[in-house]
């Protein structure tokens, strides 16, 4: 019974369905195996850190959680809440290179809601990764469509450091070895002189001058750490293997989502493939089997029905497309912490 | 009725009920006769293959209101004619991989283009009501963001003079209104007061935080009818209630349709209340 563990437990889902609470108590029910095991959230949300009980000042650092549950069971397990401007720093450190933290337009983007919360995190996860310490990581990816920009992420870093960029920073690099600050004027330069004269003197116009600059300066910065992010590219083939990966779509019948869910199938086409396991979330059934409503009372008959034909619904589609169907009944509690433990259960038996 | 505003953004984590929510709301405001439009955003980045993924949207023509998708690549392209005077300009400019380098690797310059375009459209007509079907709460925070980083970034140029305008604009209490949809869960209303303490760092904005999907207050039902997992549900929410009245604003309770379009249409008399 159960689901084997693997090296990476990925936990996607429309948002709002429960899963970072699903996460949490798989990495809780791994743990409680033996294993290893760090669990990742990308949310910016930042639930984990109401469940586990992490402070702020966790961000960006791994921790470890003994006894998550509070219930005085041997279980720990390490937690780590992304945090931007903690990566970047990271990226900094190995590359032995200031620039990356001195860059004026990086360290606004870095900010927890900056906007590269989704590249940042591949990176992290590689980081954590080389440790070699982990048996298992379970990785909360952001929610709806923003999961779609974690994996895509990966493109952009590759799109970014496309050949016609490489060249331009091969020069930079050879002019200007330390890449001290002032690359930025230097990149300018160097650009109009490849070509791209016209578009840069468009863009000037619109975004001013000296963005123009900060921003070479920018990408003269990440090219100096370009390792840590290259890096992270062959983490995406790892991700993509189902010998190491499991995929977790998370939904919840509680919602109107099936469309959604579906879409985002469609669009992360050969990472979500019929071998996902879809997690059908808040299941009601046996509940609404022991419920007969009076043919006195319509509402209640409409409310019944309401609830049974949204969950038959989702089941018999779900069912038709993917292979694995899990499905976890809600949890009628207040505290978030009796669901992360209730649904760690339901994982043993499911 | 108070004094509208120009703008209504609807926000909230994943799956409480923005799209509905912000549809009964643009049918509510439409029925009494007001202009109205429902906005969301297509794409995060710019790509040649339609990325977008459907939350609902298509309820909009059931209920008789017109829903817009923006898309990235279109609000930039036309952006940038309009500063250029040139859709030649424009059209080169969003298709050369610098610029697209450049506006994927700095993913809440979307938004900034997006507010852009939602602002013209008030400005050619005021009398408009948006409403703005805005992704999960920590994007909707980097969205209202987007404005202050990068009246940091730019400090100088056409842009810069934009996002300041953005600013004067947006942040004036007439004018937007932010409506934080939750769910009465003890994760998702947490969550929600998180999101408002952050929007209230970044200006003092116009909040309202509603509470979505309850069934403490279902209409035409008794609740000792109620099977005993309603009845636990209702306990749980009157614990919720309880420790957080004060911060929220309003609850809508569940409507027992199956019909997105039904609920839609189920929740609009509700809507003066979250005004």
């Amino acid at each position: 019974m159960g689901v084997e563990a693997k090296q990476f437990e990925i936990f996607s889902g429309t948002g709002g369905v429960g899963k970072t609470t699903m996460a949490t108590s798989r990495a809780i029910q791994i743990a409680r195996t033996g294993k290893s095991v760090l669990l990742i959230t990308i949310d910016p949300a930042k639930r984990l850190k109401e469940l586990l009980g992490m402070k702020d000042e966790d961000a960006g650092e791994v921790v470890t959680i003994n006894d998550p549950l509070k219930t005085g069971e041997e279980v720990k397990l390490d937690a780590l809440l992304m945090n931007p401007e903690r990566t970047i720093q990271r990226i900094a450190e190995k590359t032995k290179t200031q620039d990356i933290l001195q860059s004026r337009i990086l360290k606004i983007l870095s900010k927890p809601y900056g906007g590269l919360n989704e590249i940042l995190s591949i990176v992290e996860l590689q980081f954590n990764l080389e440790k070699n310490q982990y048996d298992t990581i379970v990785l909360d990816t952001p929610p709806g469509a923003h999961f779609l920009d974690f994996l895509e992420s990966v493109d952009k870093i590759s799109a970014f450091f496309d050949q016609s960029f490489i060249d331009i920073f091969n020069y930079i690099g050879k002019k200007n070895a330390k890449g001290k600050m002032g690359a930025g004027r230097k990149l300018v330069t160097m650009v109009v002189s490849t070509g791209v004269k016209k578009l840069l003197s468009y863009l000037q116009k619109v975004t001013g001058g000296k963005f123009i600059e900060d921003f070479m300066e920018a990408v003269g910065a990440i090219y100096s750490s370009k390792d840590s992010f290259l890096s992270a590219l062959h983490l995406q083939k790892e991700l993509k293997s189902h010998s190491k990966a499991n995929w977790y779509l998370v939904t919840s019948v509680d919602q109107n989502k099936l469309k959604e869910a579906i879409e985002l199938q469609n669009h992360a086409k050969g990472l979500l493939d019929e071998k996902t396991f879809i997690i059908l979330n808040k299941c009601l059934q046996e509940r609404l089997d022991d419920w007969q409503p009076e043919d006195s009372d319509p509402l209640a008959k409409k409310l019944k029905d309401s609830f049974v034909h949204r969950e038959q619904d989702l089941k018999e589609f779900m069912k038709t497309k993917f292979r694995h169907v899990l499905e976890f009944s809600e949890v009628l509690k207040v505290s978030p912490l009796d669901h992360v433990s209730e649904l760690s259960d339901q994982w043993k038996s499911i | 009725m108070s004094k509208l505003k120009n703008l209504y953004i609807f926000t909230g984590k994943g799956g409480v009920g923005k799209t509905t929510l912000s549809f009964s709301f643009a049918k509510y405001l439409k029925d009494q006769g007001k202009k109205v439009k429902y906005i969301y955003f297509k794409t995060g980045s710019i790509s040649d293959t339609d990325k977008s993924i459907d939350q609902g949207q298509s309820v909009g023509s059931e209920i008789g209101i017109e829903s817009i998708g923006l898309e990235l690549k279109e609000c930039a392209q036309g952006y940038i004619s309009k500063k250029m005077k040139s859709e030649t300009i424009g059209k080169w400019v969003v298709k050369t991989p610098f610029f697209r380098a450049l506006i994927n690797m700095i993913p809440g310059f979307n938004y900034l283009i997006y507010l852009g375009r939602i602002l013209e459209f008030i400005h050619e007509d005021p009398e408009l009501i948006i409403i703005i079907d805005s992704p999960s709460s920590g994007h909707a925070l980097t969205m209202l963001e987007a404005t202050h980083n990068f009246s940091e970034i730019f400090q100088s140029g056409v842009v810069f003079e934009d996002t300041k305008k953005m600013i004067d604009m947006m942040f004036n209490k007439d004018f937007l209104q932010v409506n934080i949809v939750t769910l009465p869960t003890l994760m998702s209303v947490h969550e929600s007061l998180e999101l408002n303490e952050s929007l209230q760092k970044i200006t003092k904005i116009d909040t309202k935080i509603i509470c979505n999907n309850s069934y403490h207050n279902l209409e035409g039902i008794s609740e000792s009818k109620l099977p005993s997992f309603l009845q636990n549900k209702i306990d749980n929410e009157h614990q919720i209630i309880e420790q957080y009245q004060d911060s929220i604003t309003t609850f809508i309770s569940h409507s027992p349709s199956i019909n997105a379009a039904q609920i839609v249409k189920d929740l609009i008399p509700k809507m003066d209340k979250t005004l």
